[in-house]
């Protein structure tokens, strides 16, 4: 198989979920609300990503795209509704409670998956200016 | 500096594989979620089945403390919240995580934003921790496993380990069995990737060419006049045969001061045709 393949990557990232869950799993909204270990993780992935995208930065001559003031704050509101939504099911912990096989983290990613399939579909793709 | 260096570790592995698997770019993951393109749907979905079987494995070789596991029951609240997120997602393209991803992307001012309405969500989550209690309260409530992995939490299918690992395995074949389009799937979408013009309208289909005898009167009958669609019509005369001199001259054509062959009517190699 090749390192490209959609698989391949895969099956990578399930080891590094993994991994994640080996000192007990990471609350995400836990990052947010400013704890140290899921603080440090937050900012590692962000850092990661943009060591990855660094390359195409400089080869391609990317530059960030300026969404417009709607944009922004629609994406504030979801933002804010992820978070209600995680505090609805209980917990930020949702990937290694579905990992781990809570019937409730099942069902959340179920309905989620769900709904979010039919909201992709139904709306038009907003794309950034 | 231990402390540090796990964490920091594991998110740079982490950040990496998510920009690799482009689930940070919102354009990819709302295509993905759409089954629109199924690069991104089948990394998705063979995470979701390796970690499930890699979890059951951990856990049947005690790597994990079954002890530990904080199981998640089934709810109303666990169902609305699964439907709130989702809509959420699929509008913004971010999730909570890949949103730390998505900042160093194209679309960082988004992701920027939705970091923000996370925060702030978080930050309102004490404030409205009542009424999301009551709602978690209400019905239908299950067993809190799939599988028997836990030691007194209620379960809702037997097999525990293995049975978890199957069904990890049974989604990493489903990923497998997803046809790639890899037309439809550009290298990367959100890293300005230039898009294709679009395709010429098709042509109208050509007619044949048409050949009719001369109409002019004072054309030899020999004289076809070809009448091409969109062109002005082509006299083309058949009488006439090239000779090996215009032949040459046609290949190789004289200078400026040279007469031309036809030019000399002593020429031996441009008989008249007087046919």
């Amino acid at each position: 198989m090749r390192r490209e393949h959609p698989l391949w990557r895969g099956f990578w990232l399930a080891c590094l979920w993994a991994a994640l869950l080996l000192p007990g799993g990471v609350d995400w909204l836990a990052a947010y609300r400013g704890e140290r270990y899921a603080l440090i993780l937050a900012a590692a992935v962000a850092a990661g990503a943009g060591l990855a995208a660094l390359i195409a930065l400089l080869r391609r001559r990317q530059r960030m795209t300026r969404p417009r003031p709607m944009r922004m704050l629609t994406c504030f509101l979801y933002g804010a509704a992820m978070a209600l939504a995680c505090g609805m099911a209980g917990t930020g912990r949702i990937l290694p409670a579905l990992l781990e096989g809570s019937t409730g983290a099942c069902a959340f990613a179920g309905t989620a998956a769900v709904s979010a399939c039919l909201t992709a579909r139904l709306t038009r793709q907003e794309v950034d200016a | 500096m231990r402390a540090l260096l796990i964490p920091g570790i594991l998110g740079l592995l982490l950040g990496l594989t998510l920009r690799w698997t482009r689930l940070c770019s919102p354009v990819e993951l709302r295509r993905a979620l759409a089954f629109r393109v199924c690069h991104a749907t089948r990394s998705l979905l063979e995470a979701v089945g390796a970690g499930m079987a890699l979890t059951a494995l951990l856990m049947w070789l005690a790597v994990i403390d079954v002890d530990g596991v904080v199981v998640l029951p089934l709810s109303a609240g666990a169902l609305a919240g699964g439907a709130v997120f989702g809509v959420a997602v699929a509008l913004a393209g971010f999730t909570p995580l890949t949103a730390f991803a998505g900042v160093s992307g194209r679309h960082g001012a988004s992701a920027l934003c939705t970091l923000a309405g996370c925060l702030a969500g978080t930050l309102l989550l004490p404030l409205l921790d009542g009424p999301l209690a009551a709602l978690r309260s209400l019905p239908p409530h299950s067993a809190t496993t799939l599988f028997r992995v836990t030691l007194d939490e209620p379960y809702l299918l037997g097999g525990g380990f293995l049975g978890q690992g199957c069904a990890g395995l049974l989604l990493m074949a489903i990923a497998a069995c997803i046809p790639s389009n890899r037309a439809a799937a550009p290298e990367a979408p959100d890293e300005s990737a230039p898009e294709m013009p679009p395709e010429p309208p098709a042509l109208p289909p050509t007619e044949p060419l048409l050949c009719l005898p001369a109409p002019a009167a004072d054309a030899p009958e020999e004289t076809f006049v070809a009448l091409l669609p969109g062109e002005e019509p082509l006299v083309v005369d058949t009488a006439t045969d090239e000779s090996p001199a215009e032949e040459a001259g046609a290949e190789d054509p004289p200078d400026a001061g040279e007469p031309p062959q036809d030019a000399d009517p002593s020429s031996p190699t441009d008989p008249p045709d007087e046919a």
